[in-house]
């Protein structure tokens, strides 16, 4: 799955860290994510959909693979 | 002042953790050596392996919540090393069994049967670790 997740992490400013905790996860569940090799639960993509102020299908998006 | 009273509830479990890790290993000498006595009576011995096993059972119970304490990535990493560490203790008690039977090797301890498990769940729990902060 892909997803902009460090696009829009950049265009606010904020660290790993500062998302992880906006979300409740930790630095490297967000860099797992980032990295494309951990994809988030429903819940944890709710809540990153919603400290973006966007829908979930705008950040995460389905790859030919998935 | 209240705020300092609050104590985080992560460092919380986790003290509970080392505290029945403790209770556990108390448990473990105290059965062990009652367990010794092998003229004791059935009783006593029923009574020794109680203790030993409640001592892992609670060591057990705050493991589990420890790890419930984490978020869901954590719990991700936690739940293929427990896969994991139960598909090489599998493959270990398959192996020595045929080995033991084929007359290669001699007794093997229970207690390295589960030597082999905490290991393996360890390094997998790294092996996780690392595949996903690489």
């Amino acid at each position: 799955m892909k997803n902009l997740l460090r696009v829009l992490r950049a265009e606010r400013n904020w660290s790993q860290a500062e998302l992880g905790m906006r979300v409740g996860v930790s630095r490297q569940a967000i860099n797992a994510i980032e990295t494309g090799r951990y994809d988030p639960g429903l819940p944890l993509a709710m809540k990153i959909a919603r400290v973006f102020e966007k829908k979930v299908d705008d950040i995460f998006e389905l790859e030919e693979k998935d | 002042m209240p705020q300092d009273e609050k104590r985080d509830p992560s460092l919380r479990i986790l003290g509970l953790m080392f505290g029945t890790l403790a209770v556990w290993a108390i448990t473990y000498v105290v059965a062990s050596r009652m367990l010794h006595r092998h003229t004791a009576s059935a009783r006593f011995r029923v009574t020794a392996v109680i203790i030993g096993v409640l001592g892992f059972v609670l060591w057990q119970l705050a493991t589990a919540k420890l790890i419930r304490m984490h978020d869901e990535f954590t719990r991700r990493i936690h739940l293929i090393a427990l896969a994991v560490a139960f598909a090489a203790t599998g493959l270990f008690i398959f192996t020595t069994d045929l080995l033991q039977r084929a007359g290669f090797i001699d007794f093997i301890s229970m207690r390295s049967i589960w030597l082999v498990m905490l290991c393996t769940w360890w390094l997998a729990i790294m092996g996780g670790e690392w595949y996903y902060r690489r």
